[in-house]
């Protein structure tokens, strides 16, 4: 692997590390601490792609590949955890940066001329939501069964319109059946995956393949 | 047993963040509707790299797809292309959903106040001892209110506490850059020496 299959492969670090230290930048002073969170993923961006050169520079060593191949398992073994981690860091902090020191907006026309402080319901967008989402990404249902729950919540403290209560209940009970299904065909799929992993390994060692 | 945990293992950095922007697309959703809908379609390209990651790898665990496969440049070629594109796509819109809709509120002044100015120092500070990569946004937002300040009537009262956080980004910035090619440099004498 060159240097520049090395850039190439990390370029889906680096072209949304630029865009977002470009935005952290423009909206420094309006929202510090989302800016914040953007710029140390895109630092941590950067460090992947260190990190990568140096291993690359390490593996492309022949003393490694040739003389000792314990060192270079124990590498792999080690880089996998640590690419892990700086993903995970990098994904974790642009999604605590999305709703970090968000101001909530005012009141729509709308609500303000129902009056009182009571916002219209969304049951109709929780239970659209929930049938698509058991239809077609029953792992997505997470977001319309926390959107039910709290709107439910809302509405026994009075904070929201109770037309909707009815088809805020279905969208949460059609929302836990998509999460049910998701986690058993997970489940199952896990299970088979394995049994078919395992299956063709013990065929490729035999001799079949 | 232990390579199909390892390919597992390898789809959490996608897979769990996606769970959590779900779970705060859920919690957000009537109150900022425009980043929830963005957060939800980045966890959805998410997934579904997740999933075909997941997949290849199982596959190439397998032996289904073999190093002799005459085909298997272009399979290279087109699982980096697949994959590049959904992680890409996914990076993009969260960066994109942390600051739609974040010009709403009050007006940007513009260049930094007194306060920060000094935070602006301290950033710079902080990248040049502790995460030089940090120190681009010192250098930036520095120069942005600098370009500001040199226009007519605005405010000069901390142009030498700004200066001093650019300058720190500036130095932080290089070191990063000097440090990058030193490293490529040894990696690349080491290679050739052994």
């Amino acid at each position: 692997m060159s240097w520049i299959d090395v850039l190439r492969s990390n370029m889906i670090n680096l072209i949304p590390a630029t865009i977002g230290l470009i935005l952290a930048v423009r909206f420094f002073h309006r929202s510090r601490t989302a800016a914040l969170l953007t710029t140390l993923s895109c630092a941590l961006a950067w460090t992947t792609l260190l990190v990568s050169m140096i291993l690359r520079g390490i593996v492309s060593t022949t003393f490694i590949q040739e003389v000792n191949h314990d060192a270079l398992e124990a590498l792999h073994s080690i880089s996998l955890p640590v690419f892990i981690l700086l993903e995970g860091s990098i994904m974790l902090l642009l999604v605590a940066a999305v709703f970090v020191d968000r101001k909530p907006p005012t009141l729509l026309a709308a609500d303000q001329s129902q009056g009182a402080n009571i916002s219209r319901h969304r049951g109709v967008t929780t239970l659209v939501l929930s049938w698509v989402f058991l239809l077609l990404f029953p792992s997505f249902a997470i977001t319309t069964l926390v959107m039910g729950v709290q709107d439910l919540r809302a509405i026994r403290r009075g904070d929201l319109d109770s037309a909707g209560r009815r088809g805020m209940i279905i969208g949460v009970i059609v929302s836990a059946i998509a999460l049910a299904w998701f986690l058993i065909a997970l489940i199952a799929s896990i299970w088979i995956a394995r049994g078919v992993y395992d299956g063709s390994i013990a065929l490729f060692r035999s001799g079949i393949y | 047993m232990l390579s199909f945990f390892h390919t597992l293992l390898s789809a959490g950095p996608t897979f769990l963040p996606a769970v959590m922007a779900l779970i705060a697309s859920g919690l957000y959703f009537r109150r900022f509707r425009k980043p929830a809908l963005l957060m939800i379609a980045a966890a959805l390209l998410l997934w579904l790299n997740a999933l075909y990651s997941l997949s290849v790898d199982l596959a190439l665990g397998a032996g289904l797809i073999g190093s002799r496969d005459p085909n298997l440049e272009l399979f290279i070629l087109i699982d980096g292309a697949i994959s590049q594109s959904l992680t890409m796509g996914g990076y993009a819109l969260l960066i994109c959903a942390a600051f739609v809709g974040r010009g709403d509120g009050a007006p940007d002044v513009g260049h930094a106040s007194e306060r920060q100015a000094r935070e602006l120092v301290l950033i710079g500070a902080l990248s040049l001892l502790l995460f030089q990569p940090l120190g681009i946004v010192a250098w930036m937002v520095g120069a942005r209110d600098l370009r500001i300040m040199r226009g007519a009537g605005a405010d000069q009262d901390n142009r030498g506490t700004v200066m001093l956080g650019m300058v720190l980004g500036i130095v932080s910035v290089a070191l990063f850059g000097v440090t990058l090619v030193t490293a490529a440099i040894t990696v690349n004498v080491v290679t050739n020496m052994v």
